[in-house]
């Protein structure tokens, strides 16, 4: 029992230690920085270690000499052959990815959506994201729905690593809907993709 | 008053603010504007130099990967599939680029982990600047594997998360953390008694 107990006691430690560095980065996720935190309330060593890293990561290694930027840039930019707009590989990758987005959210959606019609993907309609959006943590998902539905938005993609979704918005209207959904109170950001939608 | 030099050094995180202006920036690059690629391209010259620096001392090194990353981006900018931030992809890009280069030039990308041993100036019990101690954490890094201090370079001083370095270096995540564990044990030796009056 004792043992069973030690061992455990030696494995949140040795996963703590792991951890650390990124405790002492401010990049663990919420489960994670709670476990460390916890665990370094009782740990000596893990307290001191912590210590030490926090005070190297103050300390920006000296570095060698920097190349000159704007010489940099102005040797690439001739590289840079024109471009029309991306191609239908581009088109094809956001098409699929609404698709599963779409698929995976279906079932919620029928439950709350009888008799209305329904639009098909992939047809004419289907558009690249043309904005950014970052809802409240906890927004819910008819909040969430409720935004879309009000400016007419789809989801194209999300969420994204940082927890922004990608929608299309219809070009026409386009500004008042990005007004609208910045106002919403559970609309924490959103910024047009393009100059232009 | 070194306390107070180098606590300015910190670096802020990046919120979701700056990474939806990247998003966009790059929806731009995306539809073929240049002035959005040299916006990127301005955004990230620092901290890709900073971060090569660490893998090569040849500026003009430097400069090619930087362009040959910033290409890519160009040129492939349809291809990001929002599975990580933006900052992630390019560096990602730029690892590989900067291992690819390393190794056409056949230039060293593991140091020789003993090499720092017996240098007079790594010694503890004396009182360091800041100078002299970035030039010695500088020289702790070097001392380390290339995917050590990589890991090193990402975590401390680019503050990405274990998941991001393990895309940037195309390793599981497990990898990234052990990796981490072993540089910092080896840094700990190389500094012991350097960090004294860092707060």
């Amino acid at each position: 029992m004792n043992a069973s107990v030690i061992e455990l006691e030696g494995s949140v430690h040795q996963r703590v230690q792991k951890l650390l560095p990124w405790l002492a980065a401010g990049q663990l996720a919420d489960t994670e920085e709670k476990l460390v935190r916890e665990h370094v309330k009782s740990c000596q060593e893990c307290r001191e270690d912590l210590a030490w890293q926090r005070k190297l990561r103050t300390v920006q290694p000296v570095a060698g000499a920097t190349p000159d930027m704007e010489g940099a840039l102005a040797r690439l930019l001739p590289a840079l052959e024109s471009r029309t707009r991306a191609g239908s590989s581009g088109w094809m990758r956001w098409a699929l990815a609404a698709q599963l987005l779409v698929i995976a959210g279906l079932g919620a959606a029928l439950a709350t959506q009888q008799g209305e019609q329904y639009r098909l993907l992939g047809g004419p309609e289907f558009e690249r994201p043309n904005m950014v959006v970052v809802f409240r943590a906890d927004a819910s998902e008819r909040q969430l729905r409720g935004v879309l539905k009000a400016n007419a938005a789809t989801v194209v993609r999300g969420p994204t690593a940082t927890n922004a979704w990608l929608l299309n918005v219809p070009k026409a209207g386009f500004e008042q809907a990005l007004e609208n959904i910045r106002a919403s109170e559970t609309v924490t950001m959103a910024e047009p993709l393009n100059g232009t939608p | 008053m070194l306390e107070r030099r180098i606590a300015t050094a910190r670096r802020p995180r990046r919120g979701d603010a700056a990474e939806a202006s990247e998003l966009r920036l790059l929806a731009l690059v995306e539809s073929g504007d240049k002035h959005a690629l040299a916006q990127l391209y301005r955004a990230y010259f620092p901290r890709l130099a900073r971060f090569l620096d660490r893998m090569t001392r040849n500026a003009g090194l430097i400069e090619e990967i930087i362009n040959d990353t910033l290409l890519v981006v160009w040129q492939k900018a349809d291809t990001f599939n929002h599975s990580s931030r933006v900052s992630t992809w390019i560096f990602a890009i730029a690892y590989r680029k900067a291992l690819t280069a390393l190794r056409s030039l056949d230039e060293p990308v593991d140091a020789d982990p003993d090499a720092i041993a017996g240098n007079d100036s790594m010694e503890p019990d004396i009182v360091l600047s800041l100078q002299q101690l970035q030039y010695n954490v500088a020289q702790a890094l070097d001392a380390l594997s290339h995917v050590q201090r990589t890991v090193v370079n990402l975590a401390y001083y680019h503050g990405m998360g274990y998941d991001e370095i393990a895309v940037i270096m195309d390793c599981p995540v497990n990898t990234v953390k052990t990796r981490m564990f072993t540089a910092r044990s080896r840094l700990r030796e190389i500094l012991a008694g350097q960090m004294e009056n860092v707060s």
